[in-house]
């Protein structure tokens, strides 16, 4: 309906273009020349702009007392937006308290859409207040930004942009989200840490780049610790519910660990069916479970499957039955008194971005190259979407696991 | 394993049965291609959740109402959509498409009231499991099975043995001959796609407890199965329907066991066709002799 409605509004404005177009010829010219000289001085004020920038590094940067954190606050994405505003606004406002400074965070909107992110990212990198970009909340957003702040050598952390290129995208462009590629190495050295015994492992993945991205470092890196792959067996997601043929050739392999990597619906029935035909195996699943849907499905039938997640788990049941680390515990409550509602992770996220960025600037400044060396620097950082968080060589983030198990249809954190 | 898996491939094969019986019926009378058969499933797997949560978990009643209401969405796709359609002399390229369309309104419809994650499905006959050898059968595979069996049994007494089975069989020969001997046509198709609604309830609500989980594109995974299976069998054909079925599950099994499970749609369907090329009317279609 929506779409009808815009169709109909677009060959309306075309129409009247055309209208308008046959009737005035020469003024429509004349708005093209005008708009070509508009541009000119655009260029102009940008060149002047970096000389601005550039004296202002020489000289005291005490004028700049912002950061510029551009997302999705209205559009399809506007919920994840406002998560990200919320955690922003929290650490920001714990830490002038703290501090007794009185930095501020904009939020720009580019409702999570990548014309207008570049739009606002120009918009941000004018303001000469500004310390540091923060966002966007989808990487399309975010990687169309990032030139220009790379341009304009202004920093942006984006504390969600999850495509692995994001990073390599510029010296100072840096990502909150853990890398595809590290996630499945670091879980084979969290499992054979924790199970070493169980050595023959059984993998069941969907064949999407996901899918097969993750389980093959996952596999590669469980060979070199000792440990030995047994079964590799691809699905394609959506088109089949019946895994038993799969699970019946897993169990003649008698493998000590089903490890899987799906979408939880997925996951659930593969861990149900592989109980139901009794196959005597560790089951670990992937950080897709960690919802309400999941237990849902699988209730308490597969109690002592183990989840490894890069990111922790804010579900509230998981948060009243989990010992939380101090930092952890205190976001929530704060989170909680503040706007009445329990956080998620990507407000965990935001949270942890604001404050590794005012971590640095309390350190160097508020140069934007030192900020830079600084927080490809960062190292061990206990953060509430991860702990031990740090930027590898190539400033992709890198961050600890955190174990779940299953007890009594719930999950529980055990590390 | 060979007899696990084929244990797996009759489940799988069976629940392909229960779903493909209905579509074929409606083929066999109508010689329709109903794909909004496959959105029946679905549909009767959501009012059964629906009826057995709003009436506090009574399976049974909630079965039975949800028999009912997929009974009466069958109904309603041939009153309100194909009737007119036949009314009109319309193609049957226009009768397929408004069940195409009519397949759509009810997935989206579901889609838009429950949302398009899995909803959990309380198992009702989860009576434990057994051992043949060493191959693991659980009580629910049984059931299933039987359920298959005995309504594709229900429905041949019905067709072959029946006076409403004659009217359905004469229509399908020649629906002008038919009403010509005083056959009310209208509710001969009307009654089959009840009976065919209240097919696909039952199955729906069957592999819902199966897998203990229901959502909405249970139909369009099984749908071309159903198809499949419906032409192995020979369309029309009501225990060709479910010994097309079965077949295709085995098939499919044995290929994902021992072949690889990325190609095991394409093995099943390579197979299906090669029956075809030899048997172009299906396993038990009988010749057709087209009438000038």
């Amino acid at each position: 309906m929506k779409r009808s409605f815009l169709t109909m509004g677009m060959a309306a404005v075309v129409m009247a273009s055309l209208i308008t177009g046959c009737g005035a010829q020469k003024p429509d010219t004349g708005n093209n020349s005008a708009e070509i000289s508009e541009e000119k001085t655009e260029v102009k004020s940008e060149g002047g702009e970096e000389t601005i920038q550039a004296d202002e590094n020489q000289t005291d940067d005490m004028g700049k007392n912002k950061l510029a954190f551009f997302l999705p606050l209205t559009g399809d994405l506007m919920q994840y937006g406002l998560s990200l505003q919320k955690g922003a606004q929290l650490a920001m406002d714990q830490y002038n308290e703290e501090n007794g400074t009185n930095y501020i965070v904009e939020f720009n909107d580019d409702k999570g859409d990548p014309t207008e992110s570049v739009n606002v990212a120009n918009k941000i990198i004018a303001d000469e207040t500004v310390i540091a970009g923060l966002g966007s909340f989808n990487s399309s957003c975010a990687m169309a930004a990032a030139p220009v702040f790379e341009e304009n050598k202004l920093l942006l952390l984006s504390p969600t942009a999850s495509h692995t290129d994001f990073p390599t995208m510029g010296d100072y462009i840096f990502s909150c989200v853990i890398s595809q590629k590290y996630e499945g190495a670091m879980f084979a050295e969290e499992l054979m840490e924790r199970y070493g015994d169980d050595k023959k492992a059984a993998i069941i993945y969907q064949n999407t780049d996901f899918g097969v991205q993750a389980t093959e470092l996952f596999a590669k890196r469980w060979e070199e610790l000792g440990g030995e792959i047994v079964a590799n067996e691809a699905f394609v997601p959506g088109t089949t519910k019946d895994f038993s043929p799969i699970i019946s050739k897993i169990k003649t392999q008698e493998p000590d660990m089903l490890y899987i990597s799906a979408n939880y619906s997925d996951a659930a029935q593969i861990f149900l069916q592989a109980r139901n035909l009794e196959l005597d195996a560790l089951f670990v699943g992937p950080a897709t479970c960690l919802n309400e849907e999941f237990i849902e499905l699988v209730g308490s039938q597969i109690d002592g499957t183990i989840i490894l997640s890069t990111n922790p788990c804010f579900m509230p049941s998981v948060l009243e039955n989990a010992e939380l680390d101090a930092n952890t515990e205190a976001f929530v409550k704060s989170y909680e008194e503040t706007f009445d509602e329990v956080p998620d992770g990507f407000a965990a996220q935001s949270f942890d971005a604001v404050n590794i960025m005012m971590q640095c600037i309390e350190k160097v400044g508020t140069d934007s190259t030192a900020l830079r060396d600084e927080i490809a620097a960062l190292r061990g950082f206990e953060g509430v979407s991860g702990y031990d968080m740090q930027f590898n060589e190539s400033k992709e983030m890198i961050k600890g696991v955190y174990v779940f198990e299953m007890k009594d249809g719930n999950f529980y954190r055990i590390n | 394993m060979l007899l696990q898996q084929i244990i797996n491939g009759l489940t799988i094969g069976s629940t392909y049965a229960l779903v493909s019986i209905g579509f074929t019926m409606v083929f066999g009378v109508l010689e329709l291609t109903n794909f909004a058969n496959s959105s029946l499933y679905m549909l009767g797997a959501y009012f059964t959740l629906m009826l057995y949560n709003a009436t506090g978990h009574h399976f049974f009643v909630a079965l039975l109402m949800s028999i009912i209401l997929t009974g009466i969405a069958g109904y309603c796709l041939d009153r309100f959509a194909l009737r007119r359609l036949r009314r009109k002399n319309a193609p049957k390229l226009a009768g397929l498409i408004t069940t195409l369309g009519m397949s759509m309104i009810f997935d989206n419809g579901i889609m838009l009231i429950f949302g398009s994650e899995s909803k959990s499905f309380p198992n009702q006959i989860d009576l434990g499991r057994f051992y043949i050898g060493n191959a693991i059968v659980s009580w629910t595979q049984v059931i299933i099975m039987v359920v298959a069996f005995s309504l594709m049994a229900i429905l041949s007494i019905i067709v072959y043995g029946t006076k409403l089975g004659k009217a359905m069989r004469s229509t399908s020969q020649n629906v002008e001959a038919a009403r010509l001997m005083g056959i009310n046509i209208n509710s001969v198709i009307a009654f089959t796609f009840i009976i065919s609604g209240i097919l696909a309830c039952i199955s729906g609500t069957m592999v819902g407890m199966y897998y203990q989980t229901v959502d909405v594109n249970m139909g369009t995974m099984i749908g071309m199965k159903t198809f499949a299976a419906a032409i192995l069998g020979g369309v029309g054909v009501l225990p060709g329907a479910v010994i097309g079925g079965l077949i295709i599950g085995i098939i499919e099994t044995i290929a994902a066991g021992y072949i690889s499970t990325g190609y095991r749609d394409a093995i099943a369907f390579t197979i299906l066709i090669i029956v075809l090329l030899f048997k172009p009317t299906g396993l038990f279609g009988q010749k057709q002799i087209n009438k000038v």
